[in-house]
């Protein structure tokens, strides 16, 4: 038996499994409807389960710098440059690579109910034939909101890497606080050339301790949202697409 | 040896089976997808099509039932923060611009926003609600159609010219071609709208907010955060507990359409050099381009209704304005020239009437509204429910900004003109790429508009068109390939064959609206204009003969002046009426001010004629009054030269400041930096 499984597994890995076939509108159409799924989704993201930041000691973003998001977007650097009064000169193509991070990401986000369920729609086709589509239907109820809870992030900030990439080279360091995503700085109680308040003198209490930055976002409430959303493939046969 | 514990039993039918289904099986590999084999896609996509829907942000609590949600608006606290973070830079600090934070300084807050109760559901047409009250009411009940849904798709775009000096040798150019990720809303329709999708035309939004001015150096949710006040010289430290540092505002647009919008995100084309105005930093990233349609519909049928009517004219009687108060004889003792007066004035009042009749037309019910006045005895100044608690405030009904009929076409950018993201490392920049000095780029944009030559492919994207119409099973829609935007509030001229929109500017019947400062009247508004004109009479007399009496007194003696000529001497005392003096026409006089308050009199004639009565007057409108003297003044013949003008007319709307357009509007080059972040 032992021999005969080897066997089976042998030959089950030398060929790979793909009778995957495109469903086409009939086969769908030839389904009949039967009542569908509702589901719930709750989304905790870096938060206590009262919906609070989780940054006291043991708690997720207890190191803030693993509770951020950094997008870069293609050829946008800075070089070392003492002519300018950041000290850094843009550049398309090589140098510090720029990163738009935010900061202190959270939410909790909670669909107490979608369902989900199928449903037809009709329409003429780029041929002017009716056709008859099968869609995802989506619906959801104002009587069971969205709840959502400190959703969003408390700081948006540009920062870079300490270390150099170009368009066609992606740098790299041992130390990852040179990584800009992971840089943490926050505002000091007094200005310093650390915490970017340089150029101001302007004493800001509000700011002390927080991550630096230019934005935060925060959203709270019950979203009653009342309907149904239809959802089909847009395929080449469609007016539209 | 050891034994095997199954805990799966296979047959020898399944295992052959099992066996036979894996070496019949073909074998397939996941392939790469290069550039070029996506450039081939014809664009396919998701098309998402929301049916009976509405939305609204409440406040954090207990599920609600939908009943409860649709009537109760003091609960649409749930909210949006805008959180700021970082502290003032000098440039916002430095608010006399001396190059530092000194004594001359303003203290200067941080702006502190929170966005409520978000509502998107359909038009209910009351400028003062944020959704309808009943599930029917507001439910849009299809936002587009099966045929013109939503769509979510990846599609590439051939021959698109890239900012290099070289032209695109053909569709198979790789330089000239750009995939992009698109979300389009449903077409706008030409012509009488789908049924089926016509709620998409009819869309409301209703949102309010709270804007506090923070002390910059209290911390958050201190009990004195928002008690700041702006003395010179005490940034982060003045304080004013009186000062309503919070803008309340309350947004609500009805009758609005999104249809026709689309925005692009894809990989900017290269070719950019910094040659020609041009920036290395347009090649190759991540490029947006968006055309953003709110439109409210037609409008050049909006239009005020204005009557003039023919005058009426009517004369009121005579009413004396003066009379000497000399009753006894002209200077004694030596001959006198005096002369003496009553004066009395006619009135004839010129009466014009016309109206003015808000439009009747369906677009006054396509409003957007600003609004900050609370009803009630409203909130405390400083208070907002994210931070306190309580409830959602009421607003007043007809107070505010309204634009009437509002048609927004903002296009942002093209696959070939895109908007790029750049930083410094600290602020960053929002650009519109310029447009270079290259045919083949700047004539897929610009418009010529005498229509003379056809290779110049740009148009404007306003509520009649937006660039190539496309046909969908049957029905026409507009398109989204315009360059140049367009924004026009209420009443409009729209002319096809150049596909220009103007403000309308009014005519002698008609009248335009579209800004006003509260709600603008309703039905139709009477306008009375009265001119009043005066005829200016006197009775005369005057110093008669020097007579000296046999007791060697000698005195003057009075005469009149009759229709006939003058009386003889008719002694001392005030004998105008018993000696049949005449009135008689004058052209002026200057022994009555009409512009000025004037006590009354009586005069008694001593020839027992009647009383003169002299009434206390107040100024006399109208009345001329020139050098010290009042002129007799006479209505024209033809009363129509008094019918009241359509201006007349309109500008007795006071609120009512008419229509604006900005139209063709061509983004050149825009960039918008930041600074002091």
């Amino acid at each position: 038996m032992k021999k005969i499984s080897t066997l089976i597994l042998a030959l089950c890995t030398t060929v790979t499994h793909a009778e995957l076939q495109t469903l086409d509108n009939d086969a769908l159409q030839a389904i009949n409807g039967q009542a569908g799924a509702d589901l719930s989704l709750m989304l905790n993201l870096n938060q206590t389960a009262n919906g609070v930041f989780d940054n006291g000691s043991g708690g997720v973003c207890e190191n803030v710098e693993f509770c951020h998001i950094g997008l870069a977007i293609n050829k946008r650097f800075v070089q070392a440059d003492a002519t300018k009064p950041s000290g850094w000169a843009e550049n398309s193509d090589s140098g510090n690579k720029l990163w738009l991070v935010f900061k202190g990401v959270q939410g909790t986000l909670n669909i107490q109910k979608m369902g989900l369920d199928g449903a037809d729609l009709k329409y003429l086709d780029k041929s002017n034939t009716e056709i008859i589509k099968p869609a995802i239907q989506l619906s959801f109820s104002a009587a069971q909101p969205i709840l959502i809870r400190n959703f969003g992030f408390n700081a948006l900030s540009i920062e870079q890497d300490n270390f150099t990439s170009s368009t066609t080279a992606q740098g790299s360091s041992a130390n990852m606080y040179d990584y800009a995503y992971f840089k943490k700085p926050t505002y000091a109680a007094t200005a310093n050339s650390g915490n970017q308040q340089v150029a101001t003198a302007t004493p800001s209490a509000y700011d002390y301790g927080r991550e630096t930055g230019f934005m935060g976002l925060m959203m709270n409430g019950n979203l009653a949202i009342q309907g149904k959303v239809m959802v089909f493939s847009c395929d080449g046969s469609h007016p539209r697409c | 040896m050891t034994t095997l514990n199954y805990t799966v039993r296979f047959r020898k039918t399944v295992l052959a089976s099992l066996i036979g289904l894996c070496v019949s099986q073909s074998s397939f590999a996941l392939e790469e997808l290069s550039d070029a084999g996506l450039s081939e896609t014809t664009g396919e996509g998701i098309a998402i099509l929301p049916q009976n829907t509405y939305m609204v942000f409440r406040g954090a609590g207990a599920n609600e039932t939908s009943n409860q949600i649709l009537t109760d608006r003091t609960k649409d606290t749930g909210y949006i923060n805008y959180v700021p973070v970082g502290p003032l830079s000098k440039t916002a600090a430095d608010t006399n611009k001396n190059g530092s934070i000194d004594s001359g300084d303003r203290a200067v807050g941080k702006a502190d926003i929170f966005l409520y109760g978000l509502a998107l559901s359909k038009s209910d047409n009351d400028t003062n609600t944020r959704i309808a009250s009943t599930d029917t009411a507001a439910a849009i009940s299809s936002w587009g159609t099966a045929i013109n849904p939503w769509i979510f798709k990846v599609a590439t775009e051939n021959s698109v010219p890239n900012f290099s000096a070289t032209n695109c040798s053909g569709t198979a150019d790789p330089s000239c071609q750009v995939t992009y990720l698109a979300l389009e809303a449903p077409l706008y329709e030409v012509g009488t709208k789908d049924s089926a999708g016509i709620d998409a035309y009819k869309l409301k939004l209703g949102l309010w907010t709270d804007i506090f001015v923070r002390d910059p150096n209290k911390i958050n949710g201190a009990a004195d955060q928002f008690n700041y006040g702006d003395s010179n010289g005490l940034i982060g430290t003045s304080t004013d507990t009186s000062r309503a540092n919070r803008l309340r505002l309350q947004g609500v647009w009805n009758n609005f359409s999104l249809n026709g919008s689309r925005l692009q995100l894809f990989q900017t084309l290269g070719g950019a050099t910094s040659a020609g105005g041009m920036s290395p930093f347009y090649n190759d990233t991540l490029g947006f381009a968006g055309v953003v349609r709110l439109n409210s519909g037609d409008a050049s049928n909006l239009r005020a209704t204005i009557t003039s009517n023919t005058p009426t004219s009517s004369v009121g009687p005579w009413v004396n304005r003066y009379s000497t108060q000399y009753t006894g004889a002209p200077s004694n003792n030596s001959p006198s020239a005096d002369w003496l007066y009553r004066i009395r004035s006619q009135t004839t009042t010129v009466t014009s009437t016309g109206s003015w009749s808000v439009p009747t037309d369906n677009a006054m019910n396509n409003v957007l509204r600003l609004s900050t006045r609370e009803s009630g005895t409203g909130q405390g100044n400083l208070v907002t429910p994210a931070i306190n608690g309580g409830l959602a405030p009421t607003f007043d009904a007809n107070e505010g900004l309204y634009l009437y009929n509002p048609n927004i076409n903002l296009v942002l950018g093209s696959l070939y003109q895109p908007l790029v993201l750049s930083s410094d490392g600290k602020n960053f920049s929002l650009e519109l790429a310029r447009i270079p000095n290259k045919p083949e780029i700047y004539k897929k944009i610009y418009t010529d508009y005498s229509g003379t030559n056809n290779s110049y492919l740009g148009s404007t994207c306003n509520v009649y068109q937006c660039g190539t119409s496309v046909t969908l099973g049957g029905k026409t829609y507009q398109g989204s390939s315009a360059t140049h935007s367009s924004i026009s509030i209420g009443s409009t001229v729209y002319n096809a064959a150049t596909n220009t929109l103007e403000a309308f500017k009014g005519n002698s019947t008609q009248d335009a609206v579209g800004i006003s400062f509260g709600k603008l009247p309703t039905g139709t508004v009477g306008v009375t204009q009265t001119k009043n004109f005066y005829q200016l009479q006197n009775q005369e007399r005057r110093a008669g003969s020097y007579t000296c009496s046999l007791i060697f007194t000698c005195y003057d003696t009075w005469q009149y002046r009759t229709a006939t000529g003058w009386t003889g001497n008719a002694g001392s005392g005030l004998k105008f009426d018993s000696q049949g003096a005449n009135w008689v026409n004058i052209d002026s006089t200057s022994y009555y001010n009409p512009t000025v308050n004037n006590t009354g009199s009586t005069t008694t004639d001593a020839g027992n004629g009647t009383q003169f009565v002299v009434p206390a007057g107040t100024p006399l409108p109208d009345a001329l009054y020139n050098g010290g003297r009042w002129y007799t003044t006479t209505p024209n013949a033809d009363l129509n030269t008094y019918k009241l003008s359509s201006s007349q007319i309109s500008s007795s709307i006071s609120n009512n400041m008419g229509s604006a357009v900005i139209d063709g509007v061509l983004i050149q080059h825009l960039k918008l930096t930041t600074k002091g972040l």
